[in-house]
Order: C-alpha cells, then sequence, then structure tokens
C-alpha cells in the first residue's frame, strides 16, 4: 500500500535528486565547453611546435650540399631583407651548410621526426604519447642541429686559472 | 662462523678546511689525487699529503656541484670537467709538462707557496703550474647537477635541472683541439635529472644487437633511472625505466667488479632512504626480437628511412635487492668497491653505513633456480658496521672509497682501500675501515 505521506516524507531525497541531476548536467555542459577550448588550445600548441620544427628541417635540408637546388619559394619567413639572388641553378638565399655526414643524419632523423603527414591526430593515449615523444625528440634534434650549424656551440676561454671569470 | 663487522675510524681530514659546505670528492682514476667541488671552485688535493695541491677558480659564476676526471691523459697531464649551477660545464687543463700557463694570478701563486711540498714527482717540476680554464660547454638551461666521462673519454655526459642528459663529444682532429659537439639531447625524465653514470668497461659490458657498448644510466627527481644506449644510427634511446623507488634518486653507481661475463648490476640510492640493485635480465634470444613487423619497416641508415616510432623497451630490469634499511633520511651518496665489493653509504642522517653482499645466500638462490628464463636471483646483502654523526650534525654529501697513499698506510700504500666522505661542514674526512 503506498503511503500517502511517503512524498511529503522524503523531501529532501527528490531535492537531493534534482540537484544532483541538476547539477551533473551543469557540469558536463560546462566541461565539454571547457574541454573543446583546452583542447583547441593544446592542439594548436602542439602542431604549431611540430609544425614550425617541421618547416626547420626543411630549409635545412634543402640547405645541405647535395640537395638539389629547388626555387627557394617555400623558404622561411625571415627572408625578408634579402635579396634573392636570380641566378641560374641557384636560387637559394641562404648560405649551404657544411658537408658533414653526423649533421646529415641528425637533420634527416629530425625530417622523419616531424614529417606532417606522419603524425596523428586522434587522440588516443597511444598516439598522444607517441605524438609527445617525437616532438621532444625532435627538439633535442634540434637544438644539437642549430649548435652545429649557428650558433656557438663552445668558447675557447683565454683567462688563465684564477684571472678574470668568463663571461657566459 | 662469526658475522664480520667493520671497524671505520676517522683519520685526520684533509687540510685546509675548507669552511664551505663541499659537495663532491672524485679520486683520480689512477694518480693520488682528490678533486673536491665546494662553493664555485674545486680544490685538488694531494692523496700523499692529505693536504691542498692546487685549486680551480674563477670559472664559474655560482655553485659548482660536480666534478670528472678526463681518462686516459698523457703523462703530466690533468684534465678535469665541472659541473657548474650557472648551467655550464667547464674543462679544465693542468700541464705537469712544464708548458703549462705562463705567470697566472698572483693570488694562486701564492697559495701554492703555502702549501707542503707535493710528494708527487711528475708535479713538483714547476712550482707555477696552475689550472687552465680551456673550455665553457653551453647549452643546458638550467643548473647541470652532474657530468661523466665514458670509460674510454669518448662521450662527456651532462645532466641538469632542465630534465635533459646531454651527450657531448670532442670531434677535434687532434689531441687538446677540444672542439666538442653536443651529440644528443636526451629529454626523456620527467624531473630534474641528479646524476649520470656510465657503465665501466668490463667484460660483461658488450655491444649487444643493434647497440654499441657504452651504456650511460641517469637518475633523477621523477623517482626512476632510465638506461640509454647507442644504436647502429648513432642514436642515443632510452632502454630502460627502472622505477621502484618512492622518492628522488640521487645517484647510482655499476659494479665495478661483476662476477664472471655478467653484464654490471646497477646500485641506486634515494631519498626515499634505501638503497637499491638492479640487474639485466639478460636473455639470448634478443635478436629475434627485433621489430614486431618484420626488419622492414625498422630498417635505417643513411639511405633507408629512420625509424621513428618508439621501440618498446629493449632491456628489462629487475630489482633484485633492496638493503636493509639503516639510513633515516635521505641517502645522498653510496660508493661500491672495486676492490673488496663493500658498499658504503652516507646521507642527509650523518650516518655512515657499509654493506657486504652474502654469497652464500646468492649462490643458495641461484641453485634453486629451476624455470627455464633465467631469472636473475635475488641477493642479500648485511650491514657490517655504521658510524653516526660521521660528520658532527652536518649532512654528508658525498661518500667514495678510495686508495690510501699516506704514510699512514704504511708497507700498503696504494693496496688499502679508504673511505672519504665530504660534509656540509666544509671537512673532507678520511676514514680506516678494518674488517674483522
Amino acid at each position: 500500500m503506498d503511503d500517502p505521506f511517503e512524498d511529503i516524507l522524503n523531501l529532501e531525497e527528490q531535492f537531493y535528486q534534482d540537484g544532483y541531476k541538476q547539477g551533473q548536467e551543469d557540469g558536463v555542459k560546462a566541461g565539454r565547453s571547457e574541454g573543446r577550448s583546452l583542447g583547441l588550445e593544446k592542439g594548436f600548441q602542439k602542431f604549431i611546435e611540430s609544425g614550425r620544427l617541421y618547416g626547420r628541417a626543411i630549409v635545412w635540408a634543402n640547405r645541405l650540399p647535395g640537395a638539389s637546388s629547388k626555387p627557394a619559394a617555400a623558404t622561411e619567413d625571415t627572408n625578408d631583407g634579402q635579396e634573392k639572388q636570380q641566378h641560374g641553378e641557384q636560387e637559394l638565399t641562404l648560405p649551404p651548410l657544411p658537408k658533414n655526414p653526423r649533421l646529415e643524419k641528425h637533420i634527416t632523423t629530425l625530417y622523419a621526426l616531424v614529417e606532417a603527414d606522419t603524425l596523428s591526430t586522434e587522440n588516443t593515449d597511444e598516439a598522444v604519447n607517441d605524438f609527445d615523444d617525437r616532438v621532444k625528440r625532435a627538439q633535442g634534434k634540434a637544438k644539437i642541429i642549430e649548435r652545429m650549424v649557428g650558433e656557438v656551440t663552445v668558447k675557447k676561454v683565454q683567462a688563465g686559472a684564477g684571472g678574470k671569470p668568463d663571461e657566459v | 662462523m662469526a658475522k664480520p663487522t667493520a671497524r671505520i675510524e676517522p683519520l685526520a681530514a684533509l687540510k685546509p678546511d675548507l669552511y664551505q659546505r663541499a659537495w663532491q670528492s672524485v679520486p683520480h682514476p689512477t694518480l693520488p689525487l682528490l678533486a673536491t667541488t665546494h662553493a664555485n671552485q674545486v680544490t685538488v688535493f694531494s692523496l700523499s699529503t692529505l693536504s691542498q695541491h692546487s685549486v680551480l677558480a674563477g670559472g664559474h659564476t655560482r655553485s659548482v656541484r660536480s666534478v670528472t676526471w678526463q681518462p686516459a691523459q698523457p703523462a703530466g697531464r690533468l684534465r678535469l670537467v665541472t659541473g657548474s649551477f650557472d648551467a655550464s660545464a667547464g674543462l679544465w687543463t693542468w700541464d705537469g709538462t712544464g708548458a703549462g700557463a705562463g705567470a697566472g694570478g698572483g693570488e694562486t701563486k701564492l697559495e701554492m707557496e703555502i702549501t707542503l711540498d707535493r710528494v708527487d714527482e711528475e708535479e713538483q717540476q714547476n712550482e707555477e703550474e696552475e689550472w687552465e680554464f680551456n673550455l665553457v660547454l653551453e647549452g643546458h638551461e638550467h643548473e647541470v647537477k652532474d657530468v661523466a666521462f665514458s670509460p674510454s673519454g669518448q662521450y662527456l655526459a651532462t645532466c641538469s635541472r632542465d630534465k635533459s642528459v646531454w651527450i657531448w663529444e670532442d670531434v677535434g682532429a687532434a689531441d687538446g683541439d677540444d672542439e666538442w659537439e653536443t651529440v644528443a639531447v636526451l629529454s626523456e625524465h620527467d624531473g630534474d635529472v641528479k646524476a649520470v653514470a656510465w657503465c665501466p668497461d668490463v667484460p660483461g659490458r658488450a655491444a649487444r644487437g643493434r647497440y654499441s657498448a657504452d651504456v650511460l644510466a641517469s637518475a633523477s627527481y621523477d623517482n626512476t633511472v632510465r638506461i640509454w644506449r647507442e644504436d647502429a644510427d648513432g642514436e642515443w634511446v632510452c632502454v630502460a625505466v627502472l622505477e621502484g623507488h618512492d622518492g628522488t634518486v640521487w645517484g647510482m653507481q655499476w659494479e665495478p667488479r661483476p662476477e664472471g661475463n655478467k653484464f654490471p648490476r646497477l646500485l641506486t640510492f634515494s631519498a626515499d632512504a634505501t638503497i637499491r640493485i638492479w640487474s639485466l635480465r639478460e636473455e639470448e634470444e634478443e635478436e629475434e626480437k627485433e621489430g614486431e613487423g618484420g626488419s622492414r619497416l625498422f630498417r635505417s641508415g643513411l639511405g633507408g628511412i629512420p625509424n621513428t616510432m618508439r621501440r618498446s623497451m629493449r632491456e628489462d630490469w629487475d630489482c633484485t635487492a633492496v638493503f636493509s634499511k639503516v639510513h633515516t633520511r635521505e641517502i645522498y651518496s653510496a660508493s661500491w668497491s672495486a676492490k673488496t665489493g663493500i658498499v658504503a653509504s652516507a646521507g642527509s642522517d650523518g650516518i655512515i653505513a657499509l654493506y657486504r653482499e652474502e654469497s652464500e645466500t646468492a649462490a643458495a638462490a641461484a641453485a634453486a633456480t629451476t624455470t627455464t628464463v633465467e631469472v636473475t636471483p635475488e641477493s642479500a646483502w648485511r650491514v657490517l658496521g655504521t658510524v653516526s654523526n660521521a660528520h658532527g650534525p652536518y649532512e654528508i654529501n658525498h661518500i667514495t672509497w678510495c686508495k690510501r697513499f699516506d704514510p699512514g698506510a704504511g708497507e700498503r700504500r696504494g693496496e688499502e682501500e679508504m673511505l672519504i666522505t665530504t660534509g656540509d661542514d666544509g671537512v673532507i674526512r678520511p676514514w680506516q675501515v678494518r674488517i674483522s
């Protein structure tokens, strides 16, 4: 027999359930929009980084001696101030890199690590880990290549021991 | 049979007192010298006189935490690398052949005049010699925590708070050219990398499969130790992650003299106040495991497609021993003797502890193994002795085994091993160890 007072006596329970349901709906909605914006942000950051590395890899690869001389239309945008040499064969605006097998290997690996088409855009754990791992390794490789090519890797210090501290 | 115990007696501290926190004391591989880092300098002590030999100063702006001797130098020459909190590593040379640095700073010459005569004949020739700061190795973004040379001296490894391990190689044409190139930047740790150690050149260490013989281990704030090897492409890859410690792994040491042809075990010590031993699970069919999907995918070399896929971890390591807990706080340092196999540990609690492997238990465990896969037997380690408050209330930052060269060793000069502890009190103290 239904207790006629059941509803009234269990008001808290009903309010609780209402509140819970409402909270859950709100939470799901907020979570979705927050997740979406977070995903967009993270996705953008990750792929802009991998794309940046890919771009650098392409430029470096084309600067290697022995690379086929293609029109340098796709070179980096930092070339704004430079004049394009319109010679018959060489249209590269950047100086070629020294011939160095180790350097070539590094650049080849970097290129392979961040090749745009090989990176997965799926959201599975495995794909994300693979992506992160490759980008991290690529960053390390880029540092090595930078040091071999551009910035001075090591500084020879002339000061004797006990002399002036070297400017680091 | 009475259980062996150790008597650990303090000897006179090395002179002079440094009056600054000292971090590491590293003995030279062959000569009676000890390099100690403190503040932003390194003091090299003579182990024959137990007093200062020379000082390396002025090269770093911040604390120098680590130092390592470069192996395989010609007679009369010393080279070492310092790792500093200023995010750089420094390469220093001492030329004892008379062709060294000319007139140096007036202060350092005076320092040397004050010190006692060096008993080491090779360096007695020219009193005007000093350390020359040759090179700065920059690249790390944050404090460099440790530096280490590979056994042949071909590679230098540095690690830093920036979570990365860098491997450097001198590609200069001639000896002394010093053209250092960064060969690898390994950023796979999730936290500050505290220490790096190369596997020593022992019979059990050999090139396996696609990898060369050099093996590097790194210890980190992320509670793990990673093992790195160089593959056929010249790429350094992480082949194993050793998990098990519950706190920062402050460092590790490879087994200096493994049994027979076994691969050296790894000793690790941690902020969780435990010391662990790890063994490589050595299996025979390693070659066949190469590449699940057939070898084409993994073919590499300059002509082929480099393998960018994450290779599965190539090695399996098991934790085969956890030492009985003696320390109450973080263990900052441990040393495994090549001569006696005894392990000494020290740390934040100021306790020195000695341990030795119980060979009987290990042999019994090995005999009991009947499985087809060779499971590395667990080993038991017994505490031989302890010393409390070795540096008073101060923390002990480093402990190392070291051969005795002072007159007190008598006929056993150059043979007997002693301990050297380095403390926050700036005292570098040798200890005589007698096992009864």
